[in-house]
């Protein structure tokens, strides 16, 4: 199954193999984890709502006509439910004072591929990396999660947040220009 | 004095984004005899290296959270799990939603389901005389809430242009919900479409005897559609509207 490109994953699943969903839970479960978490910075929060995002695909597979790649149809899901879930969050942040930060996250890096990247970048490279693209504005952190972190394409990125390809290309830019002062800052790119 | 490359464009020129031959062979002259713009395409070089490193980050325990996600699917989508770290503190309203979805479940087994196609008819008239109208009931309502059939939010606008690709005449936009009427044939294109829009359901629907279907959706704040904490006892006569309201 793993061979088999999303279009003929989907088709399985459509034709009524519903363990066949399966295999796409593992191709994006971390790609659209990272993406819930930049959005949410709560380790369960993200994982609960990566979850539902699958649910609800799984659901609404039949919605989807193969008129878009299945990445970008599943991340316009993704990006929909994360701006409701949002809303509903800041209603709700009303009565809750201060939520605590998730530390524990940075220690949940893999460390597999920590190793690959260890002769690099080290742990708190990258936890300072984490810090400062966490501070950006919504639009530049989600925009450099889709294209610096997950590798997406320009045009990708401009079908799965349904903005023209200008724009892409802007608050790329911008968000870059503003996560480079940040690092250089806090000393990592002196 | 020289001009620098801009950052727009070392940023462009750095993920190798297409630049037009002119506009690369431009930067590159520059680069060579420019070491402040060597030194800054260096650096966000290393920046998008240590982005890129992010991939790092992910679930912990992924191949439990595959399993978790999939035994949620095939229950139907109630929440079984925690993928790793369980919250310490579970609220009781919470606690009681799954209660009240362990007694609507039960409700729903009897009753043969969502998908049941058969059963009784319960009409009433309204304002419409050609109207054959299918009571919307209390305890449906509840019950829905309580399966969290409505997920999710989903904008005004958005109902009303599901309904305008349906050919639906809007009937109502409120606050609370969006009414239309629409053909029983366009209807049913409809049903497939309802969870595209985050899992909805339309919470009231009438079989009009000219064919047509009148439909409401709720848009309301989510805060008004929060799981019930107990599912009411429902007459007899709302058992049937909720297997006609499925079908």
């Amino acid at each position: 199954m793993s061979d088999y490109s999303d279009d003929a994953v989907i088709a399985r699943v459509l034709a009524g193999d519903a363990d066949a969903f399966e295999e796409i839970i593992k191709r994006y479960n971390d790609k659209l984890f990272r993406y819930v978490y930049s959005k949410v910075n709560n380790y369960d929060e993200a994982a609960d709502v990566t979850q539902d995002i699958f649910v609800m695909a799984y659901e609404s597979l039949a919605s989807f006509r193969g008129e878009s790649k299945f990445y970008t149809w599943l991340f316009s899901i993704t990006i929909n439910y994360c701006k409701n879930h949002q809303k509903k969050s800041r209603r709700q942040a009303s009565v809750s004072i201060n939520r605590p930060d998730d530390t524990e996250f940075e220690m949940q890096i893999h460390d597999e591929r920590v190793d690959i990247e260890a002769g690099v970048i080290d742990r708190d490279s990258l936890r300072i990396v984490k810090e400062e693209l966490f501070k950006l504005p919504d639009d530049y952190r989600e925009i450099l999660v889709l294209r610096d972190i997950e590798g997406y394409s320009y045009n990708d990125i401009s079908s799965m947040l349904s903005i023209n390809l200008a724009n892409v290309k802007v608050r790329i830019h911008r968000g870059r220009e503003m996560l480079k002062k940040r690092l250089s800052e806090r000393g990592l790119l002196s | 004095m020289m001009d620098h490359v801009s950052f727009d464009r070392l940023s462009a020129y750095a993920d190798n984004t297409p630049l037009s031959v002119a506009d690369k062979t431009s930067i590159e002259r520059h680069l060579a005899g420019c070491a402040s713009c060597r030194d800054e395409l260096a650096r966000i070089r290393k920046m998008l290296q240590m982005l890129s490193s992010l991939k790092g980050l992910g679930l912990v325990d992924s191949d439990r959270f595959v399993r978790n996600t999939m035994r949620r699917i095939s229950d139907g989508g109630h929440v079984v799990h925690r993928v790793s770290k369980s919250r310490a503190v579970r609220s009781a309203a919470t606690a009681a939603v799954a209660a009240s979805v362990v007694i609507a479940g039960t409700i729903f087994a009897t009753m043969g389901g969502f998908f049941n196609t058969t059963g009784p008819t319960t009409v009433a008239r309204n304002e419409d005389p050609r109207a054959v109208t299918v009571p919307v009931s209390y305890a449906h309502n509840r019950i829905s809430r309580a399966m969290n059939v409505f997920r999710s939010d989903v904008e005004k606008d958005a109902t009303v242009s599901l309904l305008e690709r349906h050919r639906a005449k809007i009937i109502a936009v409120t606050d609370s919900y969006v009414e239309g009427r629409v053909s029983a044939s366009e209807f049913n294109r409809m049903l497939n479409t309802f969870y595209h829009l985050g899992g909805r359901r339309p919470y009231m629907v009438s079989s009009d005897m000219d064919g047509f279907k009148t439909v409401r959706f709720l848009v309301g704040e989510p805060a008004q559609r929060e799981p019930q904490t107990s599912v009411p006892a429902m007459p007899e006569s709302d058992i049937h509207v909720l297997v006609n309201f499925h079908r």
